[in-house]
């Protein structure tokens, strides 16, 4: 590490606003940027934070001050972090961003406090990479922050660290975090001033990757090099590929297998000139996106993100189907199950239960073979379609989305442990006798032991997805137990496509307790190409207490109270078991995107659609599916109308017409409604109604006109 | 990927209907020959399929057939036959499953133009269409009001009755018309009723009996 060349690259900031002065530390990332802490250059006691208008930057041995802003919206309260644009670019080598540190590790910073301004160095060691507060104590937000130590700000009476806030956490010459606060003591002097001391030698620290996470939550990539999150975030292309795809080594074999990302490419390519606004596809291994928990969250961003997700279902590898199941319910996007080796559209395919209603399609030999249609112009022809399709709100190709968005208002609560756990789990035959005599007697014991001082039944018990008793669609009523159950347990043995499935759906729509156990001796069983990811995905969401032996009685078999029951163990580690997926994608997912962020105008309008004739001169065609019922009809015809009007009626009591216009969703709408209105039921309107609705229209066209 | 132009056509048309229902014929109209003029110019950016430029052409065919139902409520009668018979050219010069525009001329020469059920070109034209309308309603067409209530108002004036009436059965069953649509056409066979009494009472007659059977 040249920590010489580090320093330059250091600089003290100067932070000023009408009497209040703020000084702290700074370290260039690149481009025009520094890195600081928010509260050095902010007042961020008030929410929005109030930032100083004159901040000035002092590198080491450069006379000249550099001026330097905040960059719009680049800063976060909780993480006590900001970005800085210079006006001219530090003569410095950026200091790069450094992977999470070990518990231990030993690490550096040079900044310029208040007891030494012209520069100071400390170091120390980290004692806790992930410290996460209690909450309910003021002293740190619940933001997730490096613990460090050092021996300088232990040193005497406890050293005043005020200057260093903003410096960076090194470790091997790279910022690991940003410093933010030290553990303090006040002591009030003899003149009545506050004098702030560091105990217990201990700082904290932002850590840096949450910066990255920031933009990759927002699916922004506003930093430049390591401080970029992934490509993968931003993209809205994306394709996961299974182990079945044909690498380097397959290719050199006759004969060649179709490959996915071939067919993806030219797919693209064909839709790239028709206006549906992809970016290029972006390729990534299932197996690579599980093989780290840092790597899953990207993933998982993305599948949030990309509005066109194709996933190899070649042999529905765990991975794949995993992701699947994240994909279904975090997005109402285009999301497409891609079948290769031999299969080809309309040959027979063993699907698992919970994608069986997927329209699948198929890269291979046999598919190009097909009078159907190719591999390629089949992927193309259903993104174009798909794409089109989409903007309906009822468009769904994979079975979730809706089915756990959409509960009865009475069904939505959680449904305490007590009440009983969710069983995930393989229904292969091997299966069955395990669950029998081991796994079902086991939880049925930690529920009884769970309501001890409760002498009524259990409302759910230990129930599997086909044995919830409820009278809805089998998927159906699986979602909403997903959704609902406080308690689930899931295991992993046989690496089943459904458990894999059901597994990413949980981890998606619930922040509850989620148990994996896996047998113990798994590795043998799993086949041979599968077994990679599927040793990812177990140390990502397997505690070792919970792997269980199949062979032994449940009364011994201490796994299955550890997962469910008086005693089950903490699952703070794996982290992402702890509601930490749902988390992220509660961050990461499309607002906008949600029913809830729908206008009302536009759903009105949709719902009127469900019943119109479509008045095509000579080719009307039926709305409803009774058409010789001519009381029925007249129905269809009057919920049609009601429908636009009530819609209208909506838009122009609750907007003004300057706001309409404004909006461009609105307006479309609007516009939408007001020509249906007359197109098919002029007769029908009111003349209130239809001198303003005929205004409107007139003004939006007005616009459209001058709007091109 | 659809040809572009059918978008924008049909966008086109759909402001022209809700204009014409406004009773802005004028812009209407001027919606109507924008939609022609969009569909008659290629787009260098798309090379269509024959698929499409059937569709395109089904589209223009259409479109001309809308400016014909707007000259008629502007009683131009001369100008409405003029656009039905060019969209009824397009009709049969492209095979079209269509007949609204070929429909409406037979209705038209009969009504405005005082042509005879018994002239040689109405009666050709008769045979044609109750031959394609025979086929397209067995099939893409069999639950289109239009296509089966024409196909029996053509039943009837070809002195075939017992034909229209079990089009016009079809046409109820099938097609789940609504009561403004099932009274445009009875204003529509009304007026050739009128138009063909003196010449062909016994037609006229049983044209009347439908109508009452038809009316609420």
């Amino acid at each position: 590490m040249d920590f010489e060349r580090i320093k330059r690259a250091i600089t003290r900031v100067d932070a000023r606003d009408d009497g209040t002065r703020k000084t702290g530390t700074a370290f260039y990332i690149g481009g025009k940027y520094v890195m600081t802490a928010l509260h050095v250059v902010a007042n961020t006691q008030v929410r929005p934070p109030a930032f100083l208008r004159s901040i000035k930057l002092q590198f080491p041995d450069v006379a000249e001050l550099i001026t330097a802003t905040v960059v719009d919206g680049l800063w976060s309260a909780d993480g006590d972090w900001t970005v800085l644009e210079c006006e001219t670019l530090p003569d410095a080598v950026a200091i790069e961003i450094g992977a999470e540190p070990a518990l231990g590790t030993e690490w550096i910073t040079y900044g310029f406090p208040e007891i030494k301004p012209t520069g100071m160095t400390i170091a120390g060691k980290v004692r806790d990479a992930r410290h996460r507060p209690l909450p309910g104590f003021a002293e740190l937000p619940l933001h997730p922050v490096l613990q460090l130590f050092s021996e300088e700000a232990g040193a005497g009476m406890g050293a005043r660290m005020h200057g260093f806030s903003g410096a960076p956490c090194l470790v091997d010459g790279k910022a690991v975090g940003v410093l933010r606060s030290t553990l303090i003591e006040e002591i009030v002097d003899g003149q009545s001033q506050r004098l702030l001391f560091t105990q217990a030698g201990t700082l904290y620290a932002t850590p840096a990757r949450s910066v990255v996470e920031w933009q990759a939550d927002r699916h922004k990539a506003i930093l430049p090099g390591s401080w970029a999150p992934p490509g993968i975030v931003t993209r809205d292309f994306i394709v996961l590929l299974s182990q079945q795809e044909p690498g380097p080594a397959q290719q050199a074999r006759k004969p060649k297998k179709v490959a996915l990302r071939d067919v993806a490419q030219v797919a693209y390519r064909n839709t790239k000139d028709s206006g549906l606004g992809l970016s290029q596809p972006y390729f990534l291994d299932a197996a690579e996106a599980v093989a780290s928990e840092e790597r899953l969250r990207d993933c998982v961003r993305a599948l949030c993100n990309a509005k066109v997700v194709v996933f190899d279902a070649t042999d529905f590898e765990p991975a794949i189907m995993f992701l699947a199941g994240i994909r279904a319910v975090v997005r109402r996007g285009l999301t497409l199950l891609s079948v290769g080796g031999e299969y080809a559209l309309g040959k027979n395919l063993l699907m698992p239960f919970n994608v069986i209603d997927a329209n699948i399609v198929a890269h291979s030999h046999e598919q190009n073979r097909s009078a159907i249609a190719n591999s390629v112009t089949l992927l193309t022809q259903r993104i174009q379609r798909g794409l089109d399709a989409m903007r309906s709100p009822q468009y769904l190709d994979l079975p979730v989305y809706d089915a756990i968005r959409r509960l009865p208002v009475e069904r939505r609560g959680i449904i305490p442990k007590k009440e009983g756990v969710l069983v995930l789990c393989p229904f292969e035959e091997g299966y069955t006798s395990f669950w029998d005599e081991n796994l079902k007697q086991a939880l049925t014991n930690e529920l009884n032991n769970l309501r001890k001082e409760d002498k009524s039944v259990a409302s759910f018990g230990v129930s599997r997805s086909f044995e919830l008793n409820s009278p809805r669609l089998v998927t159906h009523a699986v979602y909403e137990a997903i959704r609902r159950f406080q308690s689930c347990v899931i295991d992993l043995s046989y690496w089943s496509a459904n458990v894999l499935f059901e597994l990413g759906v949980r981890l998606a729509a619930s922040g509850e307790r989620t148990a994996c156990i896996i047998e113990k001796d798994w590795e043998g069983k799993v086949r041979e190409e599968w077994l990679p990811q599927c040793q990812s995905i177990e140390s990502l969401f397997v505690a070792d207490p919970l792997k269980y032996d199949p062979e032994q009685s449940w009364v011994a078999e201490p796994a299955f109270c550890k997962a469910y029951g008086p005693d089950e163990m903490p699952l703070d580690k794996p982290l992402l078991l702890d509601g930490a997926l749902h988390a992220l994608v509660e961050r990461a997912l499309d607002v906008d995107l949600e029913p809830a962020s729908r206008p009302v105008v536009l759903d009105l309008r949709d719902q009127a659609a469900t019943f119109m004739r479509d008045p095509k001169g000579g080719r009307t065609k039926p709305g409803g599916l009774f058409v010789g019922n001519p009381a029925l009809v007249e129905r269809e015809d009057i919920a049609d109308f009601e429908r636009l009007l009530a819609a209208w009626l909506y838009a122009s009591n609750r907007y003004t017409p300057d706001e309409i216009m404004d909006d461009a969703a609105i307006r479309d709408a609007v516009y939408d409604v007001v020509e249906a209105l007359f197109e098919r039921h002029s007769e029908r309107l009111a003349a209130e109604s239809e001198s303003a609705a005929a205004e409107m229209m007139d003004k939006i066209e007005e616009w459209r006109k001058q709007h091109g | 990927m659809a040809d572009p132009r059918l978008a924008e056509a049909r966008a086109l048309k759909r402001k022209a209907t809700a204009l014409r229902n406004r009773g802005e014929f004028k812009r209407a109209k001027e919606a109507l020959d924008e939609a022609i003029r969009v569909l008659e110019t290629p787009r260098p950016e798309y090379e269509p399929t024959p698929a499409d430029i059937k569709e395109v052409r089904g589209e223009l065919a259409d479109t001309h057939g809308m400016k014909g139902g707007i000259f008629r409520r502007t009683l131009e009668l001369d100008k409405a036959l003029t656009a039905y018979e060019t969209g009824a050219t397009i009709e049969e010069d492209d095979n079209l499953s269509t007949t609204y525009n070929r429909s409406n001329v037979i209705t038209l020469s009969i009504t405005a133009k005082g042509q005879a059920l018994k002239d040689p070109e109405i009666r050709k034209r008769l045979a044609s269409v109750i031959e394609d309308l025979g086929v397209e309603t067995a099939g893409p067409r069999s639950d289109e009001w239009w296509a089966w209530s024409d196909l029996a108002q053509f039943y009837l004036l070809n002195g075939e009755p017992d034909k229209a009436r079990a089009s016009y059965a079809n046409a109820i069953n099938k097609t789940g018309a609504t009561a403004s649509e099932i009274k445009r056409h009875v204003t529509i066979l009304g007026e050739l009723a009128d138009k063909i009494t003196a010449t062909a009472p016994e037609i006229a007659a049983s044209i009347r009996a439908t109508i009452d059977k038809l009316s609420p």
